[in-house]
């Protein structure tokens, strides 16, 4: 790990991290904003009676159970409706900036040349791999805490049901899952050392795992579909709002990322570095 | 045990799939020396000097930088080294102070010359990187790979993009890195430039060291062209001498080919009735043609 690295990564993505948290708490705040004129003048019950059950199914309200931790009174809870329309899209909103930066996290630095720059230097490859994705597990960390921030004090305007140390959980759950998805797309990135085929691998693959988890939920006879899937291990619903923690899916996410990225270290090593 | 050799190379071998970079390569660099690696542009300068810092994996053969194995040991090698790039490549988001700040935090000895350097090639650091002008950006380059003082020097190219008269300043900091003891590899395709810098030069072609010559040497085997205009019609018989051949005449003009010494040459133009005489640097193109033409006549 190289402390002068990892500083410059902060610096040199600050401001594209900074307009990825603007934008996820401009959305959170969208949320808050329409709930109170919203949640009283649309019965999102009957609305989410008459949705077909597979669709349901796909949004994680396959149950009575699940329907009545987010419905009260036939209408929204804020926990509910928070989940629905805003933390549920966290992990694809976090998980886009991690295929985005780290399908780049090699590849992107070959092109650019800069590879060359640091790597004539006593560093390690496993020390610039590492200091660029704890890099970018801190941007992806900063922008999970103003999501956060902007729920705490959205919940406490709107003085909902919402329980602060689940939110904090689920954010960090959601940090997590991205961070699978970060080692993944640091593989790939390390695999064909070229931008726009790692991008598009990396990419792939997280869209083809949120469809098998909408599939595998959706359609019984497919359904061990949804296992293949990181996404299906973030149960948004039960952690915000009775605080269930899935370990079994945080210790897929931790996994999938450690191995990635020690796949990812094995591969660079071996990579010559040509522009 | 010290070893003797700045730099070594054996049997170093590099394909990309059927493509040959450098095929058993052998040199050995001499402490304190300034080597100049000399060739046009695709005869594999640049793939050795990726393969010293381990950039890239060498099919066959190896070597070592200092007695360190270039790579078993690449970290002890690349903290020896100082490496100037031919198109460095830097972020254009940050000033040229924060990229030394980076690249010497991993140096001992990082930053002890920064400013000394940027003042002698007068650039500021101060300013964001994507503002720099491509000279600019070689003359960061050359301050970072200068900036601490390494005890060998790898140089690709380090002049492209630097306008003469800051040439002269690099030469100069060049030569004051000899006199410290710097062992230098300068890879080239600029004759005049290793003819200038340098004590010792290889000749690579095609991927094949050609030969590898004392400057003096490779000044015998230099050849260059000189257009001459008479105030008459020229003939062929008035330029007949030793080391020339006329290559062309067209009424008044002569095209001439000189390899070698160009005194006596020089002394008989000074008989004839000399209009103009046109004489550019020796290039390295008609230098490789007689060179080669030299090489199979002697087999």
């Amino acid at each position: 790990m190289s402390l002068s690295l990892y500083a410059t990564v902060l610096r040199l993505a600050r401001v594209g991290a900074a307009t990825w948290g603007i934008s996820v708490a401009l959305w959170a705040l969208l949320v808050f904003w329409i709930f109170p004129s919203i949640s009283s003048a649309f019965p999102f019950g009957e609305y989410l009676e008459a949705i077909p059950e597979e669709i349901r199914a796909a949004i994680g309200l396959a149950s009575e159970e699940d329907m009545a931790l987010v419905l009260q009174d036939g209408g929204f809870t804020l926990a509910g409706f928070l989940n629905t329309e805003y933390i549920s899209w966290l992990p694809l909103l976090l998980g886009i900036y991690a295929v985005v930066y780290c399908g780049g996290l090699v590849s992107q630095e070959v092109e650019r040349g800069t590879l060359d720059l640091l790597l004539s230097q006593p560093l390690t490859r496993t020390a610039f791999l590492l200091s660029k994705f704890v890099g970018f597990a801190t941007l992806i960390l900063g922008v999970a805490v103003v999501s956060y921030v902007v729920v705490a004090v959205g919940s406490s305007v709107i003085e909902g049901d919402i329980d602060l140390r689940y939110a904090a959980a689920v954010h960090l759950v959601a940090v997590l899952l991205a961070l699978a998805i970060a080692g993944y797309s640091t593989l790939a990135s390390c695999l064909f050392m070229d931008p726009r085929r790692s991008l598009a691998v990396a990419g792939l693959v997280t869209a083809l795992g949120y469809f098998a988890n909408f599939v595998g939920l959706s359609v019984q006879s497919v359904g061990w579909f949804k296992n293949l899937s990181l996404f299906y291990y973030f149960d948004s619903l039960r952690l915000l709002v009775v605080g269930d923690v899935n370990w079994v899916g945080i210790g897929v996410y931790l996994g999938v990322t450690a191995a990635s990225l020690a796949i990812a270290v094995v591969v660079f090593q071996r990579k010559d570095v040509v522009r | 045990m010290e070893t003797k050799s700045g730099i070594e190379t054996r049997g170093l071998t590099k394909f990309y799939g059927p493509v040959r970079g450098i095929e058993d390569l052998d040199l050995e660099v001499r402490r304190g020396e300034v080597f100049g690696f000399l060739g046009p542009n695709g005869s594999g300068k640049t793939t050795t000097i990726r393969l010293l810092l381990n950039l890239i994996q060498p099919t066959h053969g190896g070597g070592s930088v200092l007695g360190m194995d270039m790579v078993r040991d690449s970290l002890g090698v690349r903290r020896a080294c100082g490496v100037v790039a031919g198109e460095p490549a830097f972020y254009g988001s940050l000033t040229g102070r924060r990229h030394m700040d980076l690249i010497q935090s991993y140096h001992a000895r990082g930053n002890s010359r920064a400013a000394e350097l940027a003042e002698a090639l007068e650039l500021n650091l101060d300013r964001p990187v994507r503002t720099y002008s491509r000279g600019m950006k070689q003359k960061l380059a050359i301050i970072q790979g200068m900036a601490h003082a390494p005890d060998v020097l790898i140089m690709d190219e380090p002049t492209l993009g630097l306008d003469p008269l800051v040439q002269q300043t690099f030469y100069r900091i060049l030569a004051e890195e000899r006199d410290r003891g710097v062992t230098v590899f300068l890879s080239s395709h600029i004759l005049s430039e290793v003819e200038r810098a340098c004590d010792r030069v290889a000749i690579v072609r095609d991927g094949r060291l050609a030969a590898v010559l004392d400057v003096g040497e490779l000044h015998r085997h230099l050849v260059r062209r000189m257009d001459v205009t008479l105030e008459r019609d020229a003939t062929a018989d008035e330029f007949r001498l030793d080391e020339v051949e006329v290559v062309r005449i067209e009424g008044r003009h002569v095209e001439l080919r000189v390899s070698g010494h160009v005194g006596e040459l020089i002394r008989h133009l000074g008989t004839l009735p000399v209009q103009d005489v046109v004489f550019p640097e020796a290039t390295l193109e008609d230098t490789f043609t007689a060179f080669y033409a030299g090489e199979e006549e002697t087999s």
